[in-house]
């Protein structure tokens, strides 16, 4: 059963057997929970996310052609599903001040030292209009055409709000490299 | 063309292809959400399918009593003739029967037919069809069946000069329906029509020579023949009825507590349930009716409730590096520290609901169909046994917890419904009907609610009724 081809395993969800659906489930669930991480707040809106996406990857299999990876296929949607959930939010713009940092270069030993659950929870850490945009441009490779029509926003704001993200990342990669809070003293 | 920076390259790379395990929880809910879609999605197709089925039920009841029963006996509407009158069985028109026996010269009679205190009614076949079959026993002696007898081995041996006969004192002990049985058994061998030019006879269908006895015994005759009205419609009959059915069900929450009532409403969903009972009814000829009846069911629907709480306490620090009063670095930190709880609540959610229906029904017969309508109103109790729910935890706080049986009983008082039902039927026999409906109850009140939160129940479905129709008196 769990040698099943793509196409079986799409057929057989198709034909809504469980047993399919699960195996398709457990095939890339692991992937798709990473993705879903990077795009949520916390672990339980991530699982909120991918139960969400399976759903609907569920529903619209019928209109996969295999024509692709059925991996990227379902990697859209949960992207899809992931910024649904965020234009549904009343989503205020977090304002950090970041407009006044200045731009530090990038310590590239810093970023080579991290793995990925510190990386990820850089990600997890920004704001929430930063961390969609930082997710679709850098990670998930839309443009930023398509990103201003998916969170329904101009470019000019996407161009700004990636830019933010970066500084916000870069600022916090500096602060994890360099020995925490080395020479201040809290007033 | 698009910028990219070192940054995102290195982000790229580790997490592009990232993975991590997801709690085990997720696909269980997962398949739940799943399960009740593909229920939500059944339902409306198991309540056609119960409704074809049961139109099918009586489609197939029709014709194979159709097929197998004489279509005139019902040909003048349903009128019925009541079990208790008692008709004299008469030989069939063709040939005329004698009144006493006849038989054949050299034919000897039997001591039986001469006995004074026995008299008996013979039915004998004319000397003409007699004479009919040559070659065959015609000097046999003359055969006198009573009703118990073998009459189809009299049929099949006695071909030269049947006879049959009924004694008058054990027909007017019989029913109609019995002597009906009796004279198609006792009735005369085979006429014209079944006699083959060879002299070699065949058997007729029991069903047929019943039919023609029936003919006949309904048929205008002598006045010793008309001394009880053969068919009565009686103006009204008692009837009993079983049913069972399958509904759907869904409840609506009103109380004070509006949040707790608003987040179970949330929770709803249709349930499918499968009810029986029975029903005492009296209908009367015009085609109104009364009846009031006992329904009862027992659901039982799955709990799983999972409380999330996201604790999120943001700080904000503030560091100055100073050197003589003078500031030289500043830095202001957001901390945010999020806490999940998760609490997971299940289990099951028992009932078992009664309701006393009172209705008044009209109903319109064409031949074997009915068509009826009911509408009235019902009584419903529900007794809940503990089990899960959502409840207050505090002030400003709803959550899952464990309700005490009599705590969920007052969540569900006793209503007043109304009923509407709408019925077709098929007379399968004299007795008998089957009848397929499908019937909506809707909630009026709620009688006395006890609790912050109450329900009452939106319901409907199909159900399947047989019909005892009680003999009326003559």
């Amino acid at each position: 059963m769990s040698e099943l081809s793509e196409r079986e395993l799409v057929q057989g969800c198709l034909n809504a057997d469980r047993r399919c659906q699960e195996l398709l489930y457990k095939r890339f669930s692991r992937r798709m929970y990473a993705v879903c991480l990077r795009y949520a707040r916390h672990e339980l809106e991530a699982q909120d996310l991918l139960q969400e996406g399976f759903i609907r990857v569920y529903e619209k299999l019928m209109g996969f052609r295999h024509q692709g990876s059925l991996e990227g296929w379902i990697r859209r949607i949960m992207v899809h599903t992931a910024i649904n959930t965020y234009r549904k939010k009343s989503f205020q713009l977090e304002r950090f001040g970041l407009e006044h940092l200045p731009e530090e270069p990038v310590a590239a030993v810093a970023l080579d030292q991290l793995g990925e659950q510190e990386v990820l929870r850089l990600v997890q850490g920004l704001p929430e209009g930063y961390r969609a945009v930082f997710n679709l441009y850098a990670i998930d490779g839309y443009d930023h055409a398509e990103i201003a029509t998916m969170l329904g926003f101009g470019e000019s704001t996407s161009r700004s709000q990636l830019a933010k993200a970066r500084r916000m990342l870069q600022q916090r990669l500096n602060e994890i490299t360099t020995p925490a809070h080395a020479g201040k003293t809290p007033h | 063309m698009q910028e990219r920076h070192p940054i995102d390259d290195r982000f790229r790379q580790l997490l592009a292809k990232a993975e991590a395990d997801p709690p085990a929880a997720v696909w269980e809910q997962l398949a739940a959400r799943q399960q009740r879609k593909r229920r939500a999605a059944w339902w409306p197709w198991r309540t056609l399918a119960l409704l074809l089925g049961g139109t099918a039920l009586v489609g197939g009841a029709a014709w194979w009593t159709l097929a197998s029963t004489d279509q005139d006996r019902y040909a003048e509407g349903p009128q019925r003739i009541p079990a208790t009158t008692t008709a004299s069985v008469s030989a069939p028109a063709t040939p005329e029967p004698t009144a006493v026996t006849t038989a054949p010269a050299n034919t000897p009679a039997s001591a039986e037919s001469n006995a004074p205190d026995a008299p008996t009614v013979t039915y004998t076949n004319s000397p003409a069809r007699a004479s009919s079959t040559p070659g065959r026993n015609t000097n046999a002696p003359t055969s006198k069946s009573t009703r118990a007898s073998d009459n189809s081995a009299g049929a099949r041996e006695n071909t030269g000069t049947p006879q049959r006969s009924i004694a008058p004192a054990d027909k007017a002990a019989m029913t109609i329906d019995a002597q009906i049985r009796a004279a198609a058994h006792t009735a005369p061998a085979p006429l014209s029509p079944t006699t083959t030019a060879t002299g070699m006879e065949q058997r007729t269908p029991a069903h047929e020579r019943m039919g023609t006895v029936l003919r006949t015994t309904l048929a205008p005759g002598t006045p010793a023949q008309r001394t009880t009205p053969h068919y009565r419609v009686p103006p009204g009959e008692w009837w009993l009825a079983v049913h069972v059915g399958s509904t759907s069900s869904r409840s609506t929450w009103y109380g004070d507590d509006r949040a707790l009532g608003d987040a179970l409403n949330e929770a709803e969903g249709w349930q499918q349930q499968v009810t029986w009972g029975g029903a005492l009814g009296r209908q009367w000829r015009s085609g109104f009716g009364l009846s009031v009846g006992l329904m009862t069911e027992r659901s039982e629907r799955g709990f799983r409730h999972v409380d999330r709480t996201v604790y999120q306490d943001q700080s904000i620090e503030s560091y100055f590096v100073t050197l003589n009063g003078q500031v030289f670095v500043s830095d202001v930190d957001t901390i945010i520290t999020t806490t999940a709880v998760e609490t997971v609540t299940q289990g099951v959610d028992r009932r078992s609901t009664v309701r006393i229906p009172v209705l008044a029904h009209w109903q319109q017969e064409w031949r074997r169909w009915s068509l009826g309508v009911r509408v009235g109103p019902t009584v419903e109790f529900t007794q809940a046994e503990a089990g899960p729910g959502i409840v207050r935890r505090s002030a400003d706080q709803l959550g899952a917890g464990t309700l005490s049986a009599s705590q969920r009983q007052e969540r569900y008082p006793a209503a007043v419904l109304g009923l509407t039902g709408l019925d077709l039927g098929w007379r399968l026999h004299e007795h008998w009907t089957i009848q397929a409906g499908y019937l909506a109850l809707w909630p009026i009140s709620a009688v006395q609610p006890r609790s912050t939160v109450y329900a009452t129940t939106l319901r409907h479905g199909a159900e399947l009724r047989l019909i005892l129709h009680l003999p009326s008196r003559p």
